[in-house]
């Protein structure tokens, strides 16, 4: 055992370590009118290369420094950023982009059509986002403010997707060796409101606002991103006060129902939640069964139930409200606003007419050849959300004959089953729940998941569904130049999709987020894709939230709400009195002697 | 067998241990379900061009031969790949620039748990049956018995919520510039108390138990009656005579547990959000960072393969008859 000398030594150096901890508040700069945002996230990005990042935090702060061409709203609209207008050829094959005349990159000097040439072209030399840079025949500047793109193909989704890249200084990337190891962590210098300031390791980063912003001031002048790895930790520090600003999931937007000082924004999401089928095997290779089966879902219930009410109910075409341009409204649910019974008739005659009917009595129905109406349905066990809507599925389907076995899966054994990731693809699976993320056209939603496998060598979606009228729309679509056309191919394309029904979108993600209404105004979430330019406008609620240091914040919000008070001054010097009669009783204890 | 012969059986033993979990980090994570890159992208489908790109730059379509080969070669050259979520920061870094941090989080807890559990485990067998004994033993049964990240959980509520006297995250202040270092050590302590509390609560239950039990026995024992009729103080008798020898199976526990400390880690700095490899780990393995959760598995195992070596040598002096 040690002597006591030591022990007495060791517990010297502890009372002290306690006692400094305690009593000594904490130093802080103190700073004037000087406008500073946290926003507390579950992921801190560590690396800021737009092009190889794999981490999907990242684009949090990319985002908020760099800029692309243009965006696409949440409402639906085309809105420019760097290009001021843009110019699509007849022929889907020529793309020119007018940017405008007086951007400047942070540091200064002039964003021109050089910088998206070289952009692009250093994407095709590394074959970096491939899915867009593959499709480019040639970049030209024609001009210092216009870029001329041409595709080797008539492919009009190349047009989102270009909007999707980030622009980069080329007098900074030209002298990057190798852009796919380039980390972008040490100095990243972009065109967008806030510029980089500090990184500390899985602790936070800070953002500074771009003092030559060149679409105009920026108010907020110091932007953080910190990091609160637990959602509970999160919630509490939104409530306190020390974050503004924060994505929370529907399971604890609850929380913040009725909290005074904090507002609660949803907007749709590039996400679906869907039931997948493999269409080679009975029931589901019966077009009756699935038209009885998207009837009787109640997608109301699943939204209510396992969302607590956030999400909107999936259109039979397959397609999310974020697209609302491209969005047939005709294709929207028909069982909405029905009661359960009403509902499950229309499906239980679809299924008679079709000679689906019980013939054994047991309550499954089964095909003229005896085939039951029986499958195994494959849920992520460790999902609750998932687990929750499989049993409304279960139990709706129940009701009109159809009998599904839930099989708790870990999420990563349904992928490989459903996907069949082996070759030869052989996918082994009945039904599954997955929710099915998607990029800005809905070229990638369609064409990628329901064409037939041999239009592209590959399909996204492993139902086994293939349709010819529908592949030659598909293909329509993505090589017309002409909008309003391709708005009208892809009103069939919906259509038919409803018609078939080769998968069933039971709801639409959204993205919750709260924010903290008495420090600043003006949130308006969701109408950017991007938070940078609603952040950048962001204004102080009044003058004596103004000046702002993190003791101080704290502190104030503190007083603010109703349960939590001012921790009293005295509190600190008794503790440290009471830790040190604590520690030298212990102190004296063990050192006595006789 | 001398203590050499001794420390050289211990290190061997240690060296295979090293090779087999070596070979079993390999092995492990491909047994897991799934393909890592469908979880690199965070999404289901990807665009067979990008995910034969994403294949190729992780070397996933190399046999398991080949890869084994190079996971040997370049590991002993300090070189544990490039992680996949935190793509192109190489394993070693992340790991190296983690770990001091938890090393700060455990070693004081380690002591501190290990300190109090024994002084309260010998004061509790001294007057057992007593109302101190009681105490300590149904306190220490109670909280050995919580799931730990709900004791973390609580703690963090209760002392950075409602009684805002710590901070809700982290290991230092957001912004702030350290004038010196022990401006940086203040600050570092400030958002340390809950987390080092709360794994010292958590460890300090079952050390105290343990020294406890251990202690109850060696007061039976007739040393014990000489040292009593020689005309002793209880409190030489307490801690000189019956607390060293009762402390040998303690000492054993402590060195044991220290892999479950670490475990115990993950689930600290995931609730205090606190930047060590414990955190590193929860999210290598949410996001199947494979060259990142070997690289982490790899080093833990082998720190604490390490430390056990240390408490066998230790624990030879001070107790001389596993020598022999």
């Amino acid at each position: 055992m040690m002597s006591t000398r030591k022990m007495k030594i060791l517990f010297s150096i502890m009372a002290a370590m306690f006692l400094v901890s305690l009593a000594v508040p904490l130093l802080q700069a103190e700073e004037d009118e000087y406008y500073v945002l946290n926003i507390g996230t579950g992921q801190l990005p560590d690396v800021l290369n737009p092009f190889t990042t794999t981490a999907a935090a990242s684009g949090a702060v990319i985002e908020k420094m760099y800029e692309t061409l243009f965006y696409y709203t949440y409402g639906g609209e085309f809105k420019p950023v760097l290009a001021e207008r843009w110019e699509i050829s007849d022929d889907a094959k020529e793309y020119t982009y007018y940017l405008y005349k007086n951007i400047t990159w942070s540091d200064g000097k002039p964003l021109t059509a050089e910088d998206v040439k070289f952009t692009f072209e250093m994407l095709m030399e590394h074959d970096l986002e491939p899915s867009t840079t593959r499709e480019i025949e040639k970049v030209e500047a024609l001009d210092d403010y216009t870029v001329k793109f041409t595709t080797k193909t008539s492919f009009v989704p190349f047009f989102m997707r270009s909007g999707g890249i980030y622009i980069m200084p080329k007098h900074i990337w030209e002298n990057i060796e190798d852009p796919i190891a380039f980390t972008n962590n040490e100095a990243p210098m972009g065109s967008g409101p806030f510029v980089w300031h500090k990184w500390f390791e899985a602790e936070y980063v800070t953002l500074k606002k771009n003092p030559n912003y060149w679409r105009g001031d920026v108010l907020i002048d110091e932007l953080n991103i910190i990091l609160y790895r637990s959602e509970d930790a999160r919630v509490l520090a939104l409530k306190s006060g020390e974050i503004d600003m924060m994505g929370v999931n529907p399971s604890q937007v609850g929380t913040f129902v009725g909290t005074p000082d904090v507002g609660i924004n949803q907007f749709d999401e590039h996400r679906l939640c869907y039931m997948g089928y493999n269409l080679r095997r009975f029931p589901f290779s019966s077009k009756a069964v699935r038209h009885a089966m998207a009837w009787a879902i109640d997608r109301k219930e699943i939204v209510d139930t396992a969302y607590m009410g956030y999400g909107t109910i999936g259109y039979d075409g397959y397609v999310s409200p974020m697209l609302s341009y491209f969005i047939n409204p005709d294709t929207e649910w028909k069982g909405l606003g029905m009661e359960d019974e009403e509902r499950y008739e229309k499906a239980r005659e679809i299924l008679d007419d079709a000679g689906i009917i019980d013939r054994d009595g047991d309550g499954v129905r089964e095909d003229a050849e005896g085939n039951k109406c029986e499958a195994d349905f494959l849920v992520g066990a460790a999902i609750s959300t998932f687990m929750r809507w499989a049993e409304v599925i279960v139990d709706d389907l129940e009701a009109i004959g159809i009998k599904l076995t839930i099989v708790p899966r870990e999420i990563g054994t349904i992928i490989v089953d459903v996907y069949g990731l082996g070759e030869p693809y052989d996918p082994d699976f009945d039904c599954y729940v997955m929710t099915c993320g998607y990029i800005r056209d809905p070229d990638y939603l369609y064409m990628e998941y329901f064409s037939s496998p041999h239009v592209m060598g590959w399909n996204g979606y492993s139902g086994g569904y293939s349709n010819l009228e529908l592949d030659d729309l598909l293909i329509k679509q993505r090589t017309t130049g002409d909008l309003e056309k391709r708005q009208e191919y892809l009103f069939e394309i919906q259509e038919i999709i409803a018609e078939d029904l080769p998968a069933l979108c039971v709801r639409n993600n959204v993205r919750l987020q709260v924010y903290r209404t008495d420090k600043y105004k003006g949130w308006v979430l969701g109408e950017f894709i991007t938070d940078a330019y609603m952040l950048m406008n962001l204004e102080p609620v009044g003058p004596e939230v103004i000046v702002e240091t993190v003791t101080e914040t704290v502190t104030e919000t503190v007083t603010e709400t109703v349960e939590v008070e001012k921790i009293p001054s005295w509190v600190y010097p008794t503790t440290g009195v009471l830790a040190v009669v604590a520690v030298g009783a212990v102190l004296y204890s063990v050192t006595r002697r006789k | 067998m001398g203590m050499k012969d001794y420390i050289i059986k211990r290190s061997i033993f240690s060296i295979i241990a090293i090779i087999a979990i070596f070979i079993f980090n390999f092995i492990l994570p491909r047994l897991m379900p799934g393909n890592p890159v469908l979880f690199v992208m965070g999404g289901i489908k990807l665009m067979p061009e990008t995910r034969e790109m994403l294949i190729k730059r992780f070397g996933l379509d190399k046999s398991v031969w080949e890869q084994f080969v190079a996971y040997t070669w370049r590991s002993l050259h300090g070189d544990l790949g490039i992680s996949f979520s935190h793509y192109p920061r190489p394993v070693t870094e992340l790991i190296i620039k983690r770990m001091p941090w938890t090393i700060a989080l455990l070693l004081p807890a380690v002591i501190l748990a290990s300190g109090f559990g024994i002084l309260v485990g010998v004061i509790a067998a001294w007057k057992r049956g007593g109302k101190f004994d009681l105490t300590v033993t149904n306190v220490g049964l109670f909280i050995w018995s919580l799931p730990f990240f709900w004791l973390a959980l609580v703690m963090l509520l209760v002392f950075a919520y409602y009684y805002p006297i710590f901070p809700l995250r982290g290991a230092v202040t957001r912004g702030m510039e350290y004038a010196n270092i022990f401006d940086f050590f203040r600050d570092w302590l400030w958002h340390s108390t809950l987390p080092i509390l709360s794994l010292t609560i958590w460890n300090y239950a079952g050390y105290a138990l343990m020294m406890r039990n251990t202690m109850v026995d060696a007061l039976h024992e007739d040393y014990i009656v000489t040292a009593t009729a020689k005309g002793l103080s209880d409190r030489a008798i307490m801690f000189k005579h019956a607390a060293r020898n009762a402390m040998l199976p303690v000492v054993t526990q402590i060195t044991l547990s220290l892999g479950f400390t670490l475990s115990g880690s993950i689930f600290t700095e995931t609730v205090f959000s606190y930047p060590g490899v414990g955190l590193l780990t929860y999210d290598a393995v949410m996001a199947r960072d494979y060259p990142l959760a070997q690289g982490v598995f790899l080093v833990t195992a082998i720190a604490v393969i390490i430390a056990n070596l240390i408490a066998d040598v230790i624990y030879a002096r001070l107790d001389p008859r596993v020598r022999y």
